[in-house]
């Protein structure tokens, strides 16, 4: 399921989700080193693992769903210190200060020797 | 005309094993709100399990020292998953075993929190003796009373030979009656019952929406543990979870006393189950792709996601620990409490600040 899907179809797949009983288990971001993150929300469907994934531009406010699961909302947050993302409606502060450094998870280009 | 005062909770307060804060707004003697802060003791762990995969097993035991074990068992398990190997029957009986073991040491440990929290030393005390008889038993097995070192992707690199699984089922024995006697007092003191029947309620509903797992989600009626879904040994024991409705501290520490007496039933399981056999396999090479591990920690479900790309460093290591779902429904407890109710309520949660900041 991944590959550019709009952001809008987030909070469709987590309402989705929610209606059938799933619960949510993670919200994983992963930098791709292309100037895009992989999404990865994970459920737990009946003992089973499912995972829904979205793939979208670094710098791109994504909708939130911790209107839908109250528990997404330090999922988010945890990828808005750690890779830089923006989820609306969301702080930053989770588990980094203003001082920390930005964006640790987030891949660099390598520097020249 | 009332006035609203608000009161820092942590991160160094008495009735906190690790640095947590909660800012409490008070109206007299009244929570009217609360928020969870968080970060105090946040390591960077992500990142640096990533650096080395040949590592990582040693690192991820380190993120937490009561369910360290579980953490290796669960990174092993999602290296398992991207190398395709199955462990041998053996191997996962003594990583049950350990598991189980740590289950005990980690309730027992929360079971005298919560002692300690509503003011009774004697309690906590006795909790602590006999999670003693425990932590020496894994201690014998493995060499070690914390961090057990005793996982190895492909399986466990100690195995019991069988003066230890006879030294094991003894210590069963003798702690069966020690926790048949704790749950006595936990089930029958009236000030035990008054400290925590009735307070701190969390819905069915409330702990669906929260994402909580493990005793948590449990003693408020949601049927859900990981080790029904087979990992380790699992598959060939006969598990029978804990469940409650209340859904209040009281609830909350009935479901780790009952889940301790179940542990010991799944270790005697496991030892009569133990027959000669290898221990572990051998897996080569850099690993490329993506794993999932998945275990019931002491606290509740954790996961490990790992993404792995042929090289040392992996691409990417996510940890998903049962702390950091089942702590901020305190956010959703407190309000309408006593403030002498706070610290009950939040250690009922089993909060563990090591896993939830990484």
């Amino acid at each position: 399921m991944s590959g550019g899907v709009e952001d809008r179809g987030v909070r469709g797949m987590a309402g989705g989700m929610k209606g059938r009983g799933a619960r949510l288990i993670s919200v994983i971001g992963r930098d791709r080193g292309d100037g895009t993150i992989e999404l990865v929300y994970l459920f737990d469907e009946g003992g089973a693992m499912v995972d829904r994934r979205f793939v979208v531009p670094a710098e791109q406010e994504i909708d939130s769903i911790s209107d839908i699961y109250a528990g997404a909302a330090n999922m988010e947050r945890e990828n808005i210190d750690l890779l830089g993302m923006r989820f609306k409606g969301l702080e930053p502060g989770l588990l980094l200060v203003d001082k920390s450094v930005k964006a640790p998870l987030r891949k660099r280009p390598k520097e020249e020797e | 005309m009332s006035r609203s005062t608000i009161i820092p909770f942590g991160p160094q307060h008495p009735a906190f094993l690790e640095p947590l804060n909660v800012s409490l707004k008070l109206d007299g003697e009244t929570v009217t709100g609360a928020v969870l802060n968080l970060g105090y003791n946040h390591r960077g762990m992500e990142h640096a399990l990533s650096l080395d995969y040949k590592k990582t097993q040693y690192l991820a035991e380190r993120v937490c020292g009561i369910c360290s074990n579980h953490h290796a068992s669960a990174y092993c398990q999602a290296m398992e998953s991207i190398y395709g190997v199955e462990i041998p029957e053996r191997a996962r009986l003594i990583r049950s075993i350990m598991m189980e073991c740590q289950r005990l040491t980690s309730h027992l440990l929360a079971l005298g929190h919560i002692a300690e929290a509503v003011g009774y030393e004697n309690l906590f005390m006795q909790c602590f003796r006999e999670r003693e008889l425990v932590m020496r038993l894994v201690n014998e097995i493995s060499g070690n009373r914390v961090h057990y070192s005793i996982n190895v992707i492909g399986g466990v690199k100690r195995d019991l030979d069988a003066s230890m699984e006879k030294r094991a089922a003894e210590a069963m024995t003798k702690l069966r009656p020690k926790l048949d006697e704790l749950r006595g007092i936990f089930a029958r003191d009236s000030t035990l019952s008054k400290r925590t029947k009735g307070v701190g309620k969390l819905t069915e509903t409330q702990a669906r929406d929260w994402c909580t797992v493990g005793p948590v989600a449990r003693a408020s009626g949601i049927w859900e543990d990981v080790r029904e879904d087979s990992f380790a040994a699992y598959g060939m024991l006969h598990l029978r979870p804990v469940v409650r409705a209340e859904g209040d501290c009281y609830a909350r520490t009935m479901v780790r006393m009952d889940e301790c007496l179940r542990s010991v039933d799944l270790i005697e399981e496991c030892l009569s189950l133990l027959r000669e056999g290898p221990v572990a396999v051998d897996v080569k090479g850099h690993p490329t792709g993506e794993g999932l591990g998945r275990v019931e920690a002491p606290r509740g479900e954790l996961v490990y996601y790992v993404k792995a790309v042929g090289k040392l460093q992996l691409d990417r290591i996510k940890i998903r620990t049962p702390a950091f779902v089942n702590v901020p429904p305190v956010q959703v407890l407190l309000p309408g409490c006593q403030l002498a109710d706070v610290a009950v309520i939040t250690v009922s949660l089993d909060p563990c600040i090591c896993c939830t900041d990484r």
